[in-house]
């Protein structure tokens, strides 16, 4: 059974071709990958990363391999996200939250511009760098900030749709999944 | 090569603009020179300031009323309109003169946002004095925000660490040095952001404003003061007049003087100040009188006392900023207007106060600064006092005898300048919470409810054609004689795990929970230490260190943070996560559920083996989840439980499954009425923020056969005193249902309200639960409910509405 979106109706509405990736059905394109690239690159651009694992940690945060990286929230709590699925052991500090938590990826040069709009938060790469973790209010609901090569932005499910309007109306255009891997292609290699 | 014409209308006629020039400075171009009537007596005004201080220019632009046209760039396709300074009836009269009155108000197409930014240092004013300062600070490695309310720099300023925002106002500094300012972007119609900025220093550059003088006349079209008189010179190369008098200061007369001969106009005379008795003139000037000599004019240029762009300082203390520049110069200045001639100048342009009305006002007794402000209204308009203040304090000294740090200033708060509504507001942010089944109820007719953030279904209106006790009827129908389905994702949702859950769970809810065995779901109420209830769900005993929660809708954060401070307050090793949004939860009910859900599930559903309030896992239409057998609306039924993102495959299956016995998805509207009829409590709507278990007729939730849990204490005594008030349910006599919350009387006097009224089909008639004091709660007391002055009889009915031993729960 392929799992869906909360961004699901977000993505029809917009006439998405969709694909199954990872088990999730996502948005392959919306218009054309190329120009859907050329745009993330040029200005600034969101997609649909629900196929990320995430775990939520308490107590001491343990080594997760890559491609897991690890977000430490407080000194007691971290999130692992993973763009495969983790092997859980079942534990009482280990808590499968990827089904709770709807991900999307801002990116591209004009990211903080839109971020600034939403949020109370210090986005710049000085109070924010690679590897930052912050939680705060985006648009007037809770969001976990992950500090990427560009912003992974987790929302609880209920609100993805919410929040994925309210980064469109702040000039974000959607991306998906095609331009998305090159997007991330291109910054592994830079 | 030719530059593009800019074509705009003013009061229906096309005027042709500059590149460069502001509506006000193409319209004076044009001939335009009277741009508004005064408040109060309709006098005529034109340009004074041109820096967006005085209130002369203001137009309506594109429906949009008080915008300062010397300040907005001229654009192609503006619709201007000539408005009145202020727009109050209350003084016209067919002898005012007034330009037509501004369209009504209507919703125009806006772009407000906000954007929330930091920095080192904030700079504002980006003049030479602004400029110099953000540079040093930059050249310091600081991140430097540079603000000018000009679309364009005083000077140069490229450093990679400053970031210039133009046409970009300061309107306050705020605690923790956050500045608030405007950035309108002139391009398209109200595009205004508010700039919430953090500063780690703020720099103040903001010049000094220019304020006029008093004598007869001040405020006549063509008395303008010197600095606009050098704008329409140097930015917008327009000469203002052919014969100029010069009034003020010798050393800037002459300094104008050198500025305008060159340009082609005559200086006709340079005067002190206090040689002026009047400006002549109807509708324009003509000329200046002194007591001896008259001098025949088309422009009198004042160079007035320059005072330091503060305002938006007001209410802080000036030692966290720096001010540099003409802002750093000194306070107000003295005005000295002689005293018979002053008293037919205007003070205040906004309210047309004159300098008798100062006077008048100040030998009636009300001599204090405030007084004056308070009963003329001076200094209380658009321009914020700033053309009036100083010629305000100047009368009051010189009628008073006091010096100007005697009289003081009246006292001033941010925002200044005016900053719109609109832009305050910014953009519309209302979040919405929607169940991972939303577009399925949107498909099947849901009428929607607000529940907080949440959207449910009240019911369901499939042809759109059906009143609500219709569809509700129907919805019954099929729960008690068939199926019904209902999302139920809105309800909180807790994972408590740790080698203390049970413990916790001990401590916090009235029922034990370290002895559930796994497999089982247990309902309880969470009470304060006062014994009242807080909230109540089911807790399901999933591994030995874990169990699962359900909460009420609202409830679920409050829930987690009573958890969380109990666990902390007692050391438990616990972790308490809200999977809230990460599942999807509906709850199939009725007596042929069992058939429905068998068709999805290889789970063996007998009684036998999957017993009322048991749960157990498997995979329910190849998805895997979690079912608990529980029953709110009183049928036998299963709450289905699954990841999110299989709620929608789940709810499609479940109705393709139901379709053959008639399955109907119901909504909460339909849950109420089915719950009513058990009298299932719900919290928050029949209890409230004092309701105990023994009022609520919960007294079966307390259980003493532990040491102790959180309102045990409480409850004990409770128990063992006499109650102040009890939750009841009773029977109308009519047909009417009261709205709920409609007050209870016996013998005329009130004794309680009823927090649920509705029909039930079970009853046949309208039943509810009310809170009355314990003298009414014996089985067929006669009550009565009132509402719109109309009373409503009912009797008190002690049993269940609905299936009293359960039975149907457990079929």
């Amino acid at each position: 059974m392929e799992r869906q979106s909360a961004l699901h109706r977000c993505h029809l509405d917009a006439h998405a071709q969709l694909q199954t990736f990872l088990g999730w059905e996502l948005p392959a394109w919306y218009t054309d990958p190329s120009s859907e690239l050329e745009q993330v690159r040029a200005s600034v651009g969101i997609s649909d990363v629900s196929y990320l694992a995430k775990l939520d940690l308490r107590g001491p945060a343990a080594a997760f391999p890559a491609p897991a990286r690890l977000w430490k929230l407080t000194p007691a709590h971290a999130l692992v996200t993973s763009p495969l699925p983790i092997a859980l052991v079942p534990s009482s500090s280990v808590t499968d939250v990827t089904s709770l938590y709807s991900a999307i990826l801002l990116a591209g040069p004009d990211s903080r511009q839109v971020l600034q709009k939403l949020t109370t938060l210090n986005v710049s790469t000085r109070a924010m760098p690679q590897g930052a973790a912050r939680q705060t209010r985006l648009a007037h609901v809770n969001a976990t900030i992950l500090r990427t090569e560009g912003f992974l932005i987790l929302n609880t499910r209920d609100v993805a749709e919410y929040v994925w309007q309210a980064l469109l109306n702040v000039g974000a255009h959607p991306f998906g999944m095609v331009a998305q891997q090159q997007w991330m292609g291109s910054h592994e290699n830079a | 090569m030719q530059q593009p014409q800019i074509l705009f209308e003013w009061n229906g006629n096309s005027v042709t603009a500059k590149p460069g020039d502001t509506v006000a400075s193409a319209l004076y171009r044009s001939g335009v020179r009277i741009f508004s009537y005064s408040y109060q007596y309709g006098r005529p005004r034109g340009l004074l300031c041109l820096t967006g201080s005085c209130p002369n220019c203001m137009v309506n632009i594109d429906g949009v009323p008080n915008v300062r046209s010397c300040t907005t760039p001229a654009r192609s396709g503006l619709s201007v309109l000539a408005q009145n300074q202020n727009v109050y009836r209350g003084f016209d009269s067919p002898a005012v003169k007034r330009f037509p009155a501004a369209p009504p108000l209507s919703e125009s197409e806006h772009h407000y946002q906000h954007a929330y930014l930091q920095f080192d240092v904030v700079v504002v004013g980006g003049g030479r004095s602004g400029i110099e300062a953000a540079l040093a600070s930059a050249e310091r490695g600081m991140q430097v925000a540079l603000l000018e309310k000009q679309p364009a720099l005083g000077g140069d300023s490229v450093h990679p660490m400053v970031t210039t925002f133009l046409n970009c106002t300061c309107f306050g500094l705020y605690e923790g040095n956050l500045l608030g300012a405007v950035q309108i972007d002139y391009a398209r119609p109200n595009a205004e952001t508010l700039l919430h900025l953090r500063a780690g220093s703020v720099v103040v550059a903001t010049g000094a404003y220019e304020t006029q003088f008093l004598f007869a006349n001040n405020d006549l079209p063509g008395v303008m003061l010197s600095t606009a008189v050098l704008r329409l010179l140097h930015q917008h190369k327009i000469v203002p007049g052919k014969r100029a008098v010069l009034i003020g200061d010798p050393a800037r007369c002459s300094q104008l003087q050198a500025e305008l001969e060159p340009a082609g106009a005559e200086v006709v005379a340079s005067l002190p100040i206090g040689s002026v008795v009047s400006a002549l003139g109807d509708d324009h000037v003509t000329g200046v009188a002194t007591a001896t000599v008259t001098y025949d004019a088309d422009v009198v240029v004042m160079c007035g006392p320059l005072v330091p762009d503060l305002g938006f300082l007001a209410g802080t203390s000036l030692e966290s900023v720096s001010l540099v520049g003409a802002a750093a110069g000194p306070g107000l200045a003295y005005i000295p207007p002689p005293s018979a001639q002053s008293t037919d100048a205007i003070a205040c342009l906004c309210m047309d106060v004159s300098g008798r009305d100062v006077a008048e006002t100040i030998e009636s007794g009300m001599g204090h600064i405030e007084l004056i402000k308070r009963f003329t209204k001076l200094g209380k308009s658009a321009c914020q006092g700033r053309m009036c203040q100083t010629a305000a304090v100047s009368l009051c000294g010189q009628v008073s005898g006091q010096t100007i740090a005697q009289v003081g200033t009246t006292v001033a708060r941010p925002p200044a300048p005016p900053v719109s509504l609109g832009v305050l507001a910014g953009m519309r942010h209302h979040p919405v919470r929607r169940t991972p089944m939303h577009y399925q109820h949107d498909r099947l007719g849901a009428v929607w409810m607000d529940m907080g953030d949440w959207k449910r279904p009240r019911y369901y209106d499939s042809a759109g054609t059906r009143n609500q006790a219709q569809c509700v009827e129907q919805e019954y129908r099929a729960v008690r004689e068939r199926a019904g389905i209902i999302d139920v994702s809105t309800l909180g949702k807790i994972e408590v795990k740790g080698s203390d859950a049970g413990r916790l769970l001990d401590l916090v809810f009235t029922h034990t929970f370290s002895t559930l065995p796994i497999g089982r779901v247990r309902y309880s109420v969470l009470c304060d230490e006062l014994g009242t209830i807080l909230d109540d769900g089911t807790i399901s005993r999933m591994d030995p260190q874990r169990y699962f929660l359900t909460t009420t809708t609202g409830n679920v954060d409050f829930v987690q943070q009573w958890l969380e401070w109990w666990a902390a307050a007692g050391g438990f090793k616990v972790n308490i996560t809200n999977l809230t949004a990460g599942l999807a939860s509906m709850n199939l009910a009725g007596p042929l559920a069992r058939g429905v859900l068998a068709q999805l599930t290889d789970c063996d559903l007998s009684s036998a083996a999957f017993p009322y309030m048991d749960w157990r896992q498997a995979a329910v239409a190849g998805v895997p989840a979690t079912m608990m057998r529980i029953g709110f609306v009183g049928e036998m039924g299963w709450e289905i439980v699954v990841a999110a993102e299989y709620g929608s495959h789940l709810w499609d299956q479940v109705l393709e499954a139901g379709a053959s016995v008639d399955l109907l998805p119901f909504g909460v509207e339909t849950q109420r009425v089915l719950r009513l009829e058990k009298k299932h409590v719900i919290v928050g709507v029949d209890t409230d923020a004092l309701s105990n278990p023994y009022e609520a007729g919960m007294a079966w939730v307390a259980k003493f056969d532990k040491p102790d849990f959180i309102g045990r204490a409480a409850l004990l005594h409770m128990k063992q005193n006499p109650l102040e008030r009890m939750l009841v349910g009773f029977e109308m006599e009519g047909s009417i249902a009261p709205p709920d919350g409609s007050p209870v009387l016996v013998d005329g006097k009130p004794v309680g309200w009823a927090t649920s009224v509705r029909f039930s089909w079970e009853k046949r008639k309208v039943i509810g639960m009310a809170w009355v004091t314990p003298a009414e709660a014996k089985h067929g007391t006669p009550i009565t409910l009132r509402s719109d002055a109309v009373d409503y009889f009912a009797n008190v009915v002690e049993q269940v509405f609905y299936d009293p031993s359960g039975q149907r729960l457990k079929m």
